[in-house]
């Protein structure tokens, strides 16, 4: 009876806490939605009817779009966000599952996969986005159950296991069009099984069975992408264009000047994974398994996904998603080879402390709100106002008689107008607001010197304004979650600064 | 006998080398083209030769430190200064005028003298004769070695010494004479003092002597090493020190200044370039089309294989490769410190392939990559072509434009065809893409009969770069695409390629990297300078191209 309590009990825990984890505080924003990505696709949901399932927005495949179309209580823009955050919430849950499958095929050890799935879940970067009703989520199922199918394929070569993958993956390509990257792992491992059984024939057959089907569920679940091709060509060459850095647009400008793949360990995984797991990660490289077809087909895919998507202009958090798991299973062949317990544990414990810390900005209500209530209640009626557009939504501020001007930025270098419409807002203005980093991170540097010039003056005083009050949820353990790349910190926390002109 | 056969080759592919490398010497008409070279050259003829010893060991006085001629910012060894000043007054050629030619001879020779050393290299670590005198053979036909010793920069002066610090530390490792090691250490340390970049690679040789020994030795022999290559700096670069061996303030900031160059922290022009390389996949890519050429990096790759024999030197390159590959700036010289060791490979790795006609094959591969590059030493100088067509066919006082940190054009060729004649006009493309950026440029473009592009330096890196550049990037394509008042007129090149006179027009053989055009991958230019088949190297880095060779093109307002 207690060994099985004993065996029971850590996956009632890892489930417990897998659907607290992702669950909990799926209504972030308190009613207002500041991600874009979240609110372009509740757009197109929201558009579609029953007589018209064409969502006219090809940024996306349309499985996540009819997936929230057909099981949302109710068509209203507020219950479609909530219906893709939960959807999202809901694949995030199935790849600790899935991460679990994983680990038990590579260590071979259902101690080590517990810990292995524990790292997972608290992994601030998966906690993150399975909170957002964007694609995310389902692309890392699709990444996590590819690679777990291909080792059942090294395994033993069955055609469930190839036809499941075709499934999988066509819902991958159905849900965004770059996840053709991972089908690589399927790719592989028939590869590796050819080298083995050297039956040329037999691979193609495979190879074309599988990418038949593959196609065939991409259509099924993704129909106007052929249907609507010429809009979807056209979708795609922009998107193109913006990740090659070749369309130059305002919110790109977080990347210019910076170097691939050094970006990704600076300004992206150690906050997304933590510190702690990064360092140890390094350890456990020398601790891997030599000659492991399996882990040596994670770590192919996992690396050849890096180098594509790590070399692109924009370089997003979201864009190393499905290869966020990977510092964990590193981490966990380091933490399996010290035999001391109580070292292990603490070890193991040090590495949830960048979960814990990023889960508790779920606790407290979203920043902006409380940076509106005291504006609300301390900024003079009549005030003047300089802030800044483009955060997706403008403070939300009960107060409608402070008189508020959104100036846009990103326009200030390049035009003299701007420029002077600018100096004549600082003169009039009596405080001045900072919505969010997105300026001031981007624009403070030799490309842009009028806003360098501007945030210089604005943050040393030489303005004629000072620091009043800042607003701020660090969300990163031991980090600064603004140093992070932008989308890390913006969409579901932010820091607000106030500045009050001098003798006011 | 069979040695003294050996000892024929060797000395045959030395002559050969050297030849190579001196080929086309004044490739740039002494029109002093090459950047680097003419600030060294600029600092070469105003440093002098120091009275005595303790003159030279003097920071505060010295004539030979370039800080005592107001060259504040100096980054580079004093070394190669030294060397070549000394030649440069024994032959009585020490002015601006031809001291570079001087240092381009050291350098050819010093590169040539790296080929020796990779001769007792290669003897040492026990490759077969035939394969020493091919690892030989294949260093003086590769690409970058030839074109670098070409100029008169610290490059080939640091790789003969490191290559030589290389040697006598494997010796060391595998005979553990403490000589060796002392010679070891003394040569780092002049190498230091021809380039102080390669400090990066000192933690490597502590380690291994520290994991290579046993008990008290493993202190020693580091210790020792590193105490060496202190003292053999402090004399071979007597300016980096303003005390017995406190360092000047002077060498700290230059020091700083180059570093923060090359990790992108200090913003110059020619920066642009390296925003959209991949760190290590473009230094690779490099060395394969450019550098080495396809043949020798695939020998290479296939050599590396056996490296489990040569575990310092395979660390030695791991190193180079890796810490360059993934800073800002990674211009091809600065994994030429690899170079020999990426050739010794190749060695190795032609050595085991069996088939006889392949191996033929590939070596006569390798003769023609060394012989269609030097072809661009065989030809008059773009920039010199195009400042003799601009004095010929441009009425003098027209108003050219010339884009800053280019050089402008006409070259001064002489009192009739000179810059004095025409109206120059800076355009700043590489600022930053403000309105006031544009009020200026426009209004110069305005006043502008003739746009000068003097090489691709900027209209190819900047719209690899439409995001930090945006209305620049949208100019140049518009220009290209003839959808401005000027139109291209005329352009002038030198590619790697075959001259074949009686031919009478020009074959071009690859993209020309037009931004926003699509053109055809084999063009036809029948009003060229010189007739033959050429493979056009436009997108190749920009330090490979814009110094010895790069394209002019000429618009003219329509």
């Amino acid at each position: 009876m207690l060994s099985r309590l004993t065996k029971i009990l850590p996956v009632f825990l890892l489930v417990l806490l897998t659907i607290f984890s992702r669950f909990y505080c799926l209504d972030w924003g308190n009613g207002y939605f500041f991600h874009p990505d979240e609110n372009n696709m509740a757009s197109a949901v929201f558009q579609m009817s029953s007589s018209s399932l064409n969502p006219h927005f090809f940024a996306y495949g349309q499985f996540p779009l009819f997936l929230t179309f057909f099981t949302t209580p109710q068509h209203q823009f507020s219950s479609i966000v909530f219906t893709l955050r939960f959807w999202s919430a809901f694949f995030s849950s199935l790849s600790i599952f899935i991460f679990y499958l994983i680990g038990l095929k590579l260590f071979k050890s259902t101690t080590s996969s517990f810990i292995f799935a524990l790292l997972i879940i608290f992994t601030p970067g998966l906690i993150q986005l399975s909170h957002f009703g964007t694609t995310e989520s389902i692309l890392i199922f699709v990444f996590a159950a590819n690679i777990y199918l291909s080792q059942k394929i090294l395994e033993k070569l069955k055609f469930q296991f190839l036809f499941l993958a075709g499934f999988i993956s066509g819902i991958g390509l159905a849900t965004k069009i770059s996840a053709a990257i991972f089908l690589l792992p399927v790719f592989l491992s028939l590869f590796l099984v050819f080298l083995k059984n050297k039956n040329l024939s037999k691979f193609f057959i495979r190879l074309f069975l599988f990418s038949v089907f593959t196609v065939l569920v991409f259509f099924i679940f993704s129909p106007y992408n052929f249907l609507d091709f010429n809009s979807f060509k056209s979708s795609m060459s922009y998107e193109i264009g913006v990740a090659n850095g070749q369309t130059p647009i305002f919110y790109t400008r977080q990347f210019i000047g910076t170097i691939p793949y050094v970006f990704q360990f600076e300004k992206i995984f150690p906050y997304t994974n933590g510190v702690f797991i990064l360092l140890f990660s390094f350890f456990g490289i020398f601790n891997l398994p030599k000659k492991s077809k399996n882990i040596f087909l994670v770590l192919i895919s996992s690396i050849i996904f890096f180098l594509y998507q790590g070399q692109l202009f924009v370089k997003w958090t979201r864009f190393m998603s499905p290869i966020f798991f990977i510092f964990p299973l590193l981490s966990v062949y380091f933490i399996q080879k010290i035999k001391n317990t109580f070292l292990k544990t603490t070890l193991i414990l040090i590495c949830l402390l960048p979960g814990i810390y990023f889960f508790r900005i779920y606790f407290q209500p979203d920043i902006r709100i409380q940076a509106s209530n005291w504006i609300n209640q301390n900024i003079p009626p009549h005030s003047q106002v300089l802030s800044e557009s483009g955060n997706v939504i403008d403070l939300p501020l009960a107060n409608s008689k402070i008189n508020v001007s959104n100036f846009d930025f990103y326009q200030l270098d390049q035009s003299f107008e701007q420029q002077e419409n600018l100096k004549s807002l600082i003169k009039n203005s009596d405080y001045i607001f900072i919505p969010s980093r997105r300026v001031f991170k981007n624009q403070n540097n030799f490309y842009f010197p009028i806003s360098q010039d501007y945030y210089q003056k604005l943050f040393s005083g030489n303005l004629n304004f000072s620091s009043l009050k800042t607003f701020s949820t660090n969300n990163s353990f031991l980090l600064n979650s603004q140093n992070a790349e932008e989308t890390w910190s913006v969409f579901d926390n932010s820091t607000i600064r106030i500045f009050k002109k001098n003798n006011l | 006998m069979k040695n003294k056969i050996n000892q024929i080759f060797l000395f045959l592919i030395l002559i050969i080398a050297f030849v190579l490398r001196i080929f086309g010497i004044n490739w740039d008409q002494g029109q002093h083209l090459h950047p680097d070279e003419r600030f060294l050259t600029m600092v070469i003829s105003d440093i002098k030769l120091p009275q005595n010893i303790f003159n030279y060991f003097d920071s505060q006085h010295s004539p030979l430190n370039p800080a005592n001629q107001n060259y504040d910012f100096y980054a580079y060894g004093t070394l190669p200064l030294l060397i070549v000043r000394i030649l440069g007054n024994l032959f009585s050629l020490n002015s601006y005028d031809y001291i570079f030619l001087v240092g381009r001879v050291v350098s050819a020779v010093f590169d040539t003298g790296t080929i020796l050393i990779l001769y007792f290299l290669s003897r040492f670590l026990k490759l077969k004769t035939k394969t020493t005198i091919l690892i030989c053979f294949f260093y003086a036909l590769a690409v970058l070695p030839i074109q670098l010793s070409h100029f008169f920069t610290v490059d080939t002066f640091t790789v003969f010494f490191s290559t030589l610090t290389i040697f006598l530390f494997i010796k060391f490792i595998k005979k553990n004479h403490f000589r060796l090691l002392f010679l070891s250490a003394l040569f780092f340390g002049i190498s230091l003092s021809c380039k102080i970049s390669l400090i990066i690679s000192l933690p490597l040789f502590l380690l291994f002597l520290f994991f290579k020994s046993t008990k008290l030795k493993r202190i020693i022999l580091p210790l020792s090493f590193l105490l060496v290559t202190c003292l053999s700096f402090r004399v071979f670069q007597p300016y980096a020190f303003n005390s017995l061996f406190g360092l000047s303030q002077g060498f700290i900031n230059s020091i700083n200044t180059a570093n923060q160059m090359i990790t992108g922290q200090y913003q110059y022009p020619p920066n642009i370039q390296w925003y959209s390389t991949i760190p290590l996949i473009h230094p690779f890519i490099t060395i394969f089309f450019f550098g080495l050429g396809p043949v020798l990096t695939f020998l290479f790759l296939k050599g590396i294989k056996k490296s489990s024999h040569y575990h310092f030197i395979f660390f030695f390159i791991l190193l180079i490769f890796c810490y360059q590959g993934i800073q800002l700036a990674k211009y091809m010289r600065y994994f030429y410190p690899i170079y020999p060791f990426l050739i010794l490979f190749a060695g190795v790795g032609f050595e085991s392939i069996s088939n006889l006609f392949l191996k033929k094959f590939l070596i006569i591969l390798i003769i023609f990559n060394a012989f269609i590059f030097l072809n661009i030493y065989l030809q008059i100088h773009p920039r010199v072509q195009a400042s003799q067509w601009i004095c010929q066919n441009i009425s003098s006082q027209s108003s050219l434009t010339y884009e800053y940190w280019d050089d402008s054009l006409p070259l001064d060729l002489s009192s009739k065809c000179n810059s004095q004649n025409f109206n120059l006009i800076k355009l700043d493309v590489a600022d930053p893409d403000t309105a006031a950026k544009w009020k200026l440029l426009n209004q110069n473009l305005q006043k502008s009969d003739y746009i000068i592009f003097s090489s691709s330096r900027f209209w190819k890196s900047i719209t690899d770069n439409s995001s930090m550049f945006p209305s620049m990037s949208s100019f140049y394509k518009d220009l290209f695409n003839n959808q401005l008042s000027f139109k291209q007129i005329k352009s002038f090149y030198s590619y790697p390629g075959v001259y074949l006179p009686f031919f009478k027009k020009c074959i071009l053989i690859g993209s020309n990297g037009y931004p926003g055009l699509k053109t055809s991958f084999i063009q036809i230019d029948s009003n060229c300078s010189y007739p033959g088949i050429y493979f056009r190297d436009n997108l190749a880095e920009e330090s490979f191209t814009v110094y010895d060779h790069p394209q002019v093109i000429i618009f003219s307002r329509q």
